[in-house]
């Protein structure tokens, strides 16, 4: 059978369920319409001159303007040096967490990843408190006038800070599905702990390591918030760059150029990572914790491990403590006296600003939700023509920088019929459309631990496809749906790179109001502003903890299919 | 409902990569009579299951049709087949609840709650998972899931059943208890069945007709008799059941010899002339000390006595040849022949079948 008459199998198949084929155009259509048009409309823009006209009078200036290709060359060292501390401290963690007995595991793993929920300038903005001209530790402490953060060393630490934490989460689930009877076999022919470790331990874990490190560089090639705070003008990154390039001097093709560049390593990074790294993981999901033996990890080892998790939990708490002092102090370095006027201004010019961020991200969540579910669901279980494409276009967002899409926005929806500048649903689509890679990566993750018999079984039984859908798989998969539920809220409730672009003076967001505190200078309002930002993330987390149904059918359900 | 296999194929594999088709189901046909129970049995991986869920319509054949009665089912979705089926894997469904697992098909009928109630009370009763109805399937044994499975396909009363090795996970006594359970209610509903199993015992003792399969191919189907006392190669014979082959050979006058001897086997009288194999089954030997009276008798060595109850088992060394397992019944009768001792075996003519000798 050629590709040709498979491909015609296949739309035979759908028209024997129409309601899935419909499905399958929609889908289609609105990946084309919010995905690949606003890419391709930055591609077309970086060719053009600044009249309109075919040129590549951009490209030519990125690479003669020593300061552009400075930018590049900027956002790479501070990428890879990012990814390779971060990939060390998440080791460190992941390897504490799943292979030592330390004290309080619970409460550590939720230090460990508490950064990823922050607002993006928590770190950035407790940096500058701490070590900033006026720094607490620098000035206070230290007695250093005038320190200069700014620059390479203020982004790295900063970046680290947040994405250690990423490249931990993907580590302890490389650590967890490693199967520890491997490391006592080893052990048991006579391995010592470091050979047992050199040998077993990292070789296994080492196609995880790399794909943690090419996840946190992608996202560092993306971060917008970091840089935009700490890089300071004599160290121009890409992402910031074409931000200030489009807004600060309005040259939109130039700012198109620069996202073209700034997308090249990114989408490089996930092909690597998504395509070649992902077939050669030796970890297969049995979804069942084994228990893990705790004789790899010496007692001095374990004594180091533990140190250096209650240090980087130091600085979680110490970052987060920072903000919420300098939230209630009146002039954060010269003045602590205790004060709510932070609070008092933040709600007097902010609460517009706090009630458009709540209406867009319940409006994005639920969508979201839905939307990755769906896709995941079509990827995994049925088969039709462009599954392939469907599947990559849909989670092509994940390696895509948010400026670079906040770019293409701007430029494929600012005429008509998609005149959706300024609008509510611009910032909306934008989310929808961003954070559903995430909710499709964890519905594909569930859904291929499902045993397919389990659907086939319903389909044997006189259920069609949707039918199954809605009275098997959906409550099956119903733990990973609301996990990536909390996932939008909280991106759509933090996120900034795209988002800044498609702000209005109708609609504006938290974050966007943080960056404008920050840049005016007043550390105390952005202060408060994110600690608002946290207790409305915190607290929608627990609401939604609550609507999950209470009983864990989906967990015990994946159980059931590993025996 | 008469089901009609034609011919059927199932490639696996990418077809842009023609290095990389496997081709799991071979050219099979087959037809099963309404009514009827057929058993397929075959060795792991030799394509039962996929036999079994292109007729449940989860797997589209590459080529050849199917038919339920005249109506053409190639292009019948899955939930419109009427066909359920036990899975090898059960595929119970994890968030629901014995009595709801069972109950799915017949909610998606929209029959009324009081048949619903008592159609899933009658299976439940007859499956024996009375008391577990409000269990969840994480908190049954793998034989209780099973049986939850069983219950699910069979409360549908199909036009066709399909099993996938239904039983496997119960220990024996249950496994001989529901297999004839089974086999009663599938008589009693006329419901046309496929049967797969790895176990012949429980394919001869439940079946109409047995089909043994061996890499996509069938070997040969029959009556579970005809696949005993006649098969048609040495995969089949060795399949079901114990054999030895050995070699023999007809002349033109139309004179046996047996490993090079001289032989009246007292059967075969319709063969012509040429090498064959003579299938021999371990009952239908008799086996006595050597008394060198050259009656037809051939003469080995005993290598192996083991007493397994029912049966006294022996293994016989012959020259130039596999040793040949011996089942001599009752055996209380005398004091078993010693390793290493000199005997001669006897093999009845209704036990002999000859198959042309293979390469
Ligand atoms: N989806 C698939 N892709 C590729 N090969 C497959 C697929 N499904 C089955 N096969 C192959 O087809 C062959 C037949 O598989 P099948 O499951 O039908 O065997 P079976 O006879 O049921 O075996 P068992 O008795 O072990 O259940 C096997 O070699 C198997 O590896
Ligand atoms: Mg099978």
């Amino acid at each position: 059978m050629t590709a040709f008459a498979r491909g015609r199998r296949e739309i035979q198949l759908l028209t024997r369920d129409p309601l899935l084929a419909l499905l399958v155009v929609l889908l289609f259509v609105s990946l084309g319409v919010f995905v690949v048009f606003p890419l391709l409309s930055v591609l077309v823009k970086s060719f053009q001159s600044e009249q309109g006209a075919f040129s590549l009078e951009n490209y030519t200036r990125f690479l003669t303007f020593n300061y552009l290709r400075s930018s590049l060359w900027n956002s790479l060292t501070v990428g890879f040096c990012t990814a390779a501390c971060s990939v060390l401290v998440g080791f460190a963690a992941a390897f504490t967490i799943t292979r030592t007995s330390v004290p309080w595991k619970k409460a550590l793993h939720l230090l460990f990843i508490l950064p990823i929920i922050s607002p993006p300038f928590t770190s950035a903005l407790s940096i500058l408190m701490l070590f900033g001209a006026n720094g607490l530790i620098t000035r206070g402490l230290l007695g250093i006038r005038n320190y200069n953060i700014y620059g390479f060393k203020g982004v790295l630490l900063s970046q680290i800070f947040t994405f250690a934490p990423v490249a931990y989460l993907t580590l302890k689930g490389v650590m967890e599905s490693l199967n520890p009877t491997l490391e006592d076999a080893a052990m048991n022919v006579g391995a010592g702990r470091l050979q047992t470790f050199l040998r077993v331990t990292l070789p296994l874990s080492l196609p995880g390591i790399a794909s943690a490190f090419l996840v946190v560089l992608i996202e560092s090639l993306a971060d917008f918030g970091n840089p935009l705070v700490l890089a300071g003008s004599r160290f121009p990154m890409l992402s910031t760059q074409a931000y200030l390039e489009i807004t600060g001097s309005f040259n939109l093709p130039l700012g198109a150029a620069l996202a073209v560049v700034l997308l090249i390593p990114s989408i490089t990074s996930f092909a690597i990572q998504r395509y070649y790294l992902q077939k050669r993981q030796y970890t297969t999901v049995t979804g069942k914790p084994v228990a893990s033996s705790s004789k790899l990890v010496s007692r001095n080892a374990r004594r180091g491990l533990i140190a250096f998790s209650a240090a980087f939990c130091g600085l979680v708490l110490l970052f987060y403590g920072t903000i919420f002092v300098g939230a209630f102090t009146r002039v954060w370095g010269f003045d602590f006296t205790p004060t709510l006027n932070h609070f008092a201004y933040a709600f007097s010019v902010g609460m517009g600003t706090i009630r458009d961020t709540l209406i867009v991200a319940i409006c994005a969540t639920p969508l979201s939700g839905v939307l990755g579910m769906l896709i995941a669901f079509l990827v995994v279980r049925t088969s039709f023509p462009g599954k392939g494409v469907m599947e990559f276009t849909s989670i092509l967002n994940f390696a895509v920088p948010g400026s670079v899409i906040g770019i293409g926005y701007i430029l494929a929806f600012n005429t008509p019929p998609l005149m959706l500048i300024g609008t509510l649903a611009i910032l909306v689509l934008n989310f929808v459309f961003r954070y559903i890679p995430v909710g499709i990566q964890s519905g594909i993750a569930v859904l291929r631990q499902i045993d397919p018999s389990i659907e086939e079984a319903a389909q044997n039984l006189g259920a069609d496809k949707l039918t199954t859908f809605r009275k098997v798989t959906l409550p099956i998969i119903a733990p990973a749906f609301f996990s990536g539920l909390v996932f939008a809220f909280v991106r759509a409730m933090t996120a900034i790179s795209a988002a800044i672009f498609l702000v209005s003076a109708n609609w504006n967001l938290l974050t966007v109001q943080i960056l404008n505190q920050v840049g005016s200078g007043r550390l105390g309002v952005a202060a408060a502003f994110s600690v608002i930002l946290v207790v409305i993330v915190t607290a929608a987390m627990a609401i939604i903890a609550r609507l999950v149904p209470g009983r864990a059918g989906g967990m015990a359900a994946i159980q059931i299919q590993e025996e | 409902m008469k089901i009609v296999i034609d011919s059927i194929t199932k490639d696996f594999g990418s077809f842009d990569d023609p290095g990389s088709i496997f081709r799991a189901v071979d050219a099979v046909s087959l037809e099963v009579r309404d009514g009827d129970l057929v058993t397929l049995l075959g060795p792991s991986g030799c394509g039962k299951t996929t036999l079994l869920r292109m007729l449940a319509g989860f797997e589209d054949p590459t080529s050849g049709n199917i038919f339920f009665g005249e109506r053409r089912m190639n292009d019948v979705a899955p939930n419109k087949r009427n066909a359920t089926m036990v899975f090898q894997s059960y595929a119970i469904f994890p968030h629901l609840d014995v009595r709801d697992n069972i109950a799915f098909g017949l909610k998606l009928k929209e029959l009324s709650k009081k048949e619903i109630r008592e159609r899933t009370e009658r299976v439940v009763e007859l499956v024996g998972l009375e008391g577990l109805e409000e269990r969840q399937p994480s908190q049954l044994s793998g034989g209780q899931q099973q049986r939850v499975a069983l219950a699910r396909a069979v409360v549908m009363e199909p036009s066709v059943l399909l099993f996938d090795e239904p039983l496997s996970n119960l220990d024996a006594k249950l496994r001989e208890q529901m297999r004839i359970d089974i086999r009663k209610l599938q008589q009693r509903l006329g419901i046309t069945s496929i049967y797969v199993t790895h176990d012949q015992i429980e394919a001869m003792s439940i079946s109409d007709r047995v089909v043994v399969m061996n890499r996509g191919r069938i070997e040969q189907m029959g009556s579970p008799r005809e696949l005993y006392a006649r098969p048609v190669n040495r995969f089949v014979a060795s399949f079901i059941g114990k054999a030895a082959f050995l070699p023999a050979e007809k002349d033109a006058a139309g004179a046996w010899t047996l490993l090079g001897k001289p032989w009246r086997p007292e059967a075969g009288e319709e063969l012509t002339a040429g090498a064959y194999e003579a299938m021999i089954r371990p009952e239908a030997v008799r086996l006595s000390p050597l008394e060198d009276s050259g009656r037809n008798a051939i003469a080995g060595t005993v290598l192996r006595a083991t007493y397994l109850g029912s049966v006294m088992e022996y293994e016989v060394e012959l020259p130039g040849t596999e040793p040949v397992t011996v089942h001599i019944p009752n055996p209380f009768e005398r004091d078993p022949l010693p390793p290493g001792a000199e005997a001669e075996l006897r093999f009845l003519p209704e036990g002999l079948h000859f198959l042309p000798a293979e390469a």
